[in-house]
């Protein structure tokens, strides 16, 4: 078996696509840190903020001098309160980001490991067949499941190393770019967290988002296997993973939303406490993943096993 | 014959839809024998290949390799055969060499060193750190070879073998194949459409027609010796040659008549003393194409399986 996951990675290496990939994903992550904090410095929003709380002044003294008519006032009072929202917008905005921040916030970049694991799991069995390779392949000493077996792991293994890439850049980038948490403790989400937690914490919320990825990754690997098409492979699973949050919000009236799978697909979600659905729990959210991802592995070795080549 | 088949097809079946695709075929293979595999299009070549090699499942049936079979123990009956399924599909972006290191660990116990051999038996040397996508399609096909060859198997298949080969690349590969038949006695299955190809390099052919076997039989070699005779009057030769019983057939000009070598100079003599003039006598070698024509009667295309 680990001759054979040698041999997958190999194969994934030598395609100059999964270095440009990994490497853009580095770049990208990095290179956001920094743009963060370029714009930060940039905008600096405190003559803006001043300039705003003067215009609102203006406007009070205005409102006093009362030669004015109804239209006029209402008219006035309406611009003022969008003034006051813009100015309570631009306040909040304008704390300052720290590095506890940022490496703890890195969980939300997953979506480009997603994007690039969906990509590698739609083609890795495809592939083989599209370029006839599936036959050589086959025609081997070795049980087709072991295979198909090794292609998975390997997808998996891609998966983490994404992981680990995105959580080592961003880390990178905050220690560059942004000041340490003067206090003891951070906002997480409205939640204070203290900031000897920040390790644990950031890696807790990476691990909870590899976890949404490779379930994902599992559903692109499937429908390649199954139908031995990379583009289709490609396409549905980023379709659902794009529009599966829309799908359960639409199904959330019936008691069954609970049962799709793309509810569960955003599992730190218990950790920042905006839920798809209320009332779910960590447990039973592991426990549907986990029914998906062996229903869907089944499905791709049955397929795989059973059925002829005749690519 | 005393020897034991290195594979063996039992009552090989193979049903697609409604369709028999193979008609219970048995068939042999022996040590040091190159097999030709013969069949006009869409008669069962590629299906009854992709059994042997376990890409297809027979619907009945079994292979077996040294006795194992397939459909029990895959891993240890193919562990025995090296595979080319029609062209060598090889990973592109890799070079020939990580090629072969790929395919070397996917059998037991295949060191650097037999890699280097036989790219070495090949002639890749000079270009096997390139990539598969930068080479010709007859280096594809020596290393095609290459990897069949890596762990040295009892068992040879291969589907049309030369495609894409100049002809010194076919020669060459003939000779190859000749040399581990006799010296590694490997039995070899080849499966082709060139006649004259499988001619030159089997020992034995097998014929197969809408899915059945209809002969398998020596090659051209060993069957009856046939005689071109072009004489006149001709019709009197024949006459004379059917009074002792043998076959004659008429062509345009002359006759060919089923003789023994060593009954020509007693006839040449007899048609002499008849005073027949006499033009022609040469030995006649019915080319394979004959005899498949003969067995396929003209070979239509078998009606496609697919709805």
């Amino acid at each position: 078996m680990l001759n054979l996951i040698k041999n997958e990675w190999m194969k994934l290496w030598s395609k100059k696509g999964t270095w440009t990939m990994v490497i853009l994903l580095a770049a990208i992550i990095f290179g956001f840190t920094g743009l963060a904090k370029l714009t930060e410095t940039l905008f600096d929003d405190t003559e803006w903020i001043a300039s705003l709380e003067t215009q609102i002044e203006e406007i009070d003294q205005q409102l006093v001098e009362s030669d004015l008519d109804e239209r006029e006032k209402v008219e006035l009072e309406m611009e003022q309160e969008n003034l006051q929202e813009m100015l309570e917008m631009n306040i909040e905005s304008n704390q300052p980001q720290t590095r506890e921040n940022v490496i703890t916030e890195t969980f939300g970049i997953m979506a480009l490991v997603t994007l690039l694991t969906i990509i590698v799991a739609s083609g890795i069995v495809s592939t083989e067949f599209s370029q006839g390779t599936i036959k050589m392949l086959l025609s081997r000493p070795v049980n087709r499941w072991k295979i198909l077996m090794s292609k998975y792991l390997t997808v998996l293994l891609f998966a983490s190393l994404a992981t680990i890439v995105t959580y080592v850049s961003s880390v990178l980038g905050a220690y560059i770019f942004f000041p340490s948490e003067t206090g003891s403790t951070f906002i997480f989400y409205e939640e204070e967290v203290p900031v000897s937690a920040l390790w644990s914490k950031s890696l807790y919320l990476m691990f909870l988002s590899l976890i949404n990825v490779s379930i994902i990754a599992t559903l692109a690997f499937m429908i390649g296997t199954i139908f031995r098409s990379t583009s289709m492979a490609i396409g549905v699973s980023m379709f659902l993973y794009f529009t599966g949050g829309l799908i359960v919000s639409f199904l959330a009236e019936y008691s069954f939303a609970k049962y799709v799978l793309f509810a569960h697909t955003n599992l730190t979600d218990h950790e920042t406490g905006y839920l798809s659905l209320p009332g779910l729990t960590m447990p039973f959210s592991v426990g549907v993943i986990i029914a998906y991802g062996v229903l869907f592995l089944a499905l791709s070795f049955l397929s795989f096993t059973k059925r002829d080549v005749t690519a | 014959m005393d020897i034991k088949p290195v594979v063996e097809l039992r009552k090989l079946s193979k049903v697609i839809g409604s369709k028999k695709i193979i008609d219970n075929l048995n068939l042999s293979l022996y040590p040091g024998q190159i097999t030709g595999f013969l069949g006009p299009n869409g008669a069962g070549k590629t299906t009854t290949i992709r059994m042997m090699v376990g890409l297809m499942k027979p619907t009945s049936g079994d292979v077996l390799v040294e006795g194992v079979t397939l459909r029990e123990n895959f891993e240890e009956a193919l562990s025995k055969v090296g595979v080319i399924v029609e062209n060598p599909e090889l990973y592109p972006y890799m070079t020939g060499y990580k090629n072969l290191v790929h395919f070397a660990r996917m059998h037991k116990g295949i060191t650097k060193e037999r890699i280097a051999a036989i790219v070495e038996q090949v002639g890749m040397q000079n270009r096997i750190h390139e990539k598969v996508s930068s080479y010709s399609l007859g280096m594809r096909q020596r290393l095609g070879l290459a990897q069949a060859l890596l762990h040295q198997p009892k068992f040879l298949i291969l589907d049309e073998p030369t495609n894409g080969l100049d002809p010194a690349g076919i020669r060459e590969f003939r000779l190859y194949l000749r040399k581990i038949a006799e010296e590694e006695n490997v039995s070899i299955f080849v499966s082709s459409h060139m006649l004259s190809e499988i001619e030159l390099m089997c020992d034995r052919i097998a014929v197969i027609q809408n899915g059945k076997l209809l002969n398998v039989e020596e090659t051209a070699r060993s069957t009856k010796p046939h005689y071109y005779i072009e004489a006149h009057p001709i019709q009197k030769v024949e006459q004379m040659i059917r009074a002792e019983g043998k076959s004659v057939e008429s062509l345009e000009e002359g006759i060919l008549a089923q003789l023994e070598k060593e009954e020509v100079p007693m006839l040449i003599q007899k048609l002499v003393e008849e005073d027949i003039q006499l033009y022609t006598v040469q030995p006649h070698l019915k080319t394979l194409e004959d005899q498949f024509l003969e067995l396929t009667g003209g070979g239509q295309i078998a009606e496609s399986h697919k709805k």
